[in-house]
């Protein structure tokens, strides 16, 4: 706390902390190398080089700080990277990141946080660049890609009720003005509410209308086993 | 590519309708150009027209391929088609300017004997016999199935750069092709949306689900690896997963 006068940064949190098995094997797919550098090693080398950001933290699974620590030892070398162990889904996640920061977003250190899934390795500095200025102006910014062809299935799957016609698929990060996004999860949590993203939680519990910024059809979410080898063959390309 | 004999019977000897494919190539505003080269383009060895075609020609329970292309690329892929010997394809015919358009074309060509009808786009050269096998059995029972995935992506609706509503994450789906319909329905369907020019729908369930209200639309399991190749990205994508093995 010694830097009072120094203009806010923002903070960026990548979240590792979610199983990440369903693309096989028992290593969570984050830390698999993929040409040539784990998935998070990419997202943070990408929240490193954009201006106006002073801290990057990464939340993991308990289990898997050790190897966390060796893949960032290895891939970022001199790059401060703040671990923190994270909890059993994304939103519990979400709010030891914040926690962690708790101290600095208090002080006015760290105006704006940036959330952003571990599994979406191709993500560019400048979506990052323009997701944190609409959060800065809007109080909360989000990145979506338009989607068409979507339908809302039956309770049980098996008929289609409704074509919902181009929706906006949201990717991440998600930018928010960090004192209200802490109040929002602290709030959540004594409520028990766990939402999906960091935009439920934060449109449930403040006033702030999430914008929406033009996103990149390459940052793509690694879900599936076929989602590596398409990931490695973008990254190879770029 | 001879035409195989076509009967007026309508179902084979277990009751069952016999069912035509239908692969659109669609001319598509705006991209046309880069989608026709990639309908063209070399992928594994041949273009990713013909791979498609390949995975019905090789599906048990289809009878015939009809192939709609844009105009200007009618003989070409005629040409190609025969030459790769696929004994199903009956025709390769001339598409309109929109891809509802070519869709009805196709349609008309189809005669007036009952059938089950799978319409699948060109531009998704990754189809699984699994995919197919679950329409045309889901076709059986239903007037109208799809093929979908689920969204893995939280979708919300965006109004004026804000976001504004949420569905059900569980219980969105997106749509694929094959889509399977009964010849008369999807005719039906087709044939109303056509008097509504606003009306561009993305695909064949759209018009089923906005014009026939009435027909349950069966929801079958697609295939993550199945994705529209329309860039050269894409066809490295697409590439690197049949190098792999897949689908």
């Amino acid at each position: 706390m010694t830097e009072r006068q120094a203009r806010p940064a923002a903070a960026a949190v990548v979240l590792a902390s979610g199983a990440g098995t369903r693309v096989g094997g028992e290593r969570n797919k984050v830390y698999l190398p993929l040409g040539g550098r784990s998935a998070v090693a990419w997202s943070l080398r990408a929240f490193a080089g954009v201006a106006g950001i002073g801290v990057l933290v990464l939340v993991v699974r308990p289990q898997d700080e050790a190897l966390a620590a060796e893949v960032l030892a290895r891939e970022l070398p001199g790059c401060p990277v703040e671990v923190v162990p994270g909890g059993a889904a994304r939103h519990d996640s979400e709010l030891m990141a914040l926690r962690h920061l708790a101290p600095r977003i208090t002080a006015g250190e760290t105006d704006v946080v940036l959330i952003h899934d571990a599994a979406r390795p191709l993500v560019t500095p400048g979506l990052i660049a323009a997701v944190l200025a609409a959060a800065r102006q809007a109080g909360g910014a989000v990145p979506g890609v338009p989607r068409d062809g979507l339908t809302l299935a039956s309770e049980d799957g098996s008929v289609a009720e409704a074509d919902l016609g181009t929706m906006t698929a949201m990717q991440t990060p998600q930018g928010f003005l960090s004192a209200p996004l802490l109040a929002a999860y602290e709030r959540a949590a004594a409520d028990g509410f766990a939402g999906t993203d960091t935009a439920s939680c934060v449109t449930r519990y403040t006033g702030i209308r999430v914008r929406c910024v033009p996103g990149d059809d390459r940052n793509i979410k690694i879900t599936y086993p076929a989602d590596l080898a398409v990931a490695a063959t973008s990254l190879a390309r770029s | 590519m001879t035409a195989p004999g076509r009967s007026a019977a309508t179902a084979d000897g277990r009751g069952r309708r016999r069912v035509v494919a239908v692969i659109v190539a669609a001319e598509t505003t705006g991209s046309s150009g880069a989608a026709v080269r990639a309908l063209l383009a070399p992928l594994a060895g041949r273009p990713v027209i013909e791979h498609s075609v390949a995975a019905f020609e090789q599906a048990p329970s289809v009878e015939e391929i009809l192939v709609v292309v844009p105009a200007a690329l009618t003989e070409q892929v005629r040409r190609r088609l025969a030459a790769g010997g696929y004994r199903k394809v009956s025709r390769v015919i001339d598409g309109g300017a929109t891809r509802a358009e070519s869709v009805r074309r196709a349609l008309g060509a189809l005669g007036d004997a009952d059938a089950g009808v799978l319409i699948h786009d060109a531009a998704r050269p990754l189809l699984s016999q699994r995919v197919i096998a679950g329409c045309v059995t889901a076709l059986g029972s239903h007037d109208a199935v799809c093929a979908v995935v689920p969204a893995a992506d939280t979708m919300v609706a965006v109004e004026n750069e804000f976001i504004t509503e949420r569905p059900q994450r569980d219980r969105l789906r997106r749509r694929q092709t094959p889509q399977g319909f009964r010849l008369a329905v999807i005719r039906r369907g087709h044939e109303l949306a056509r008097a509504d020019p606003a009306f561009e729908p993305a695909d064949d369930c759209a018009v089923v689900l906005r014009y026939l209200p009435e027909v349950t639309v069966r929801l079958v399991p697609g295939s993550e690896l199945s994705f529209p190749v329309t860039s050269p990205a894409d066809l490295d994508i697409a590439e690197t997963l049949l190098a792999a093995g897949l689908p």
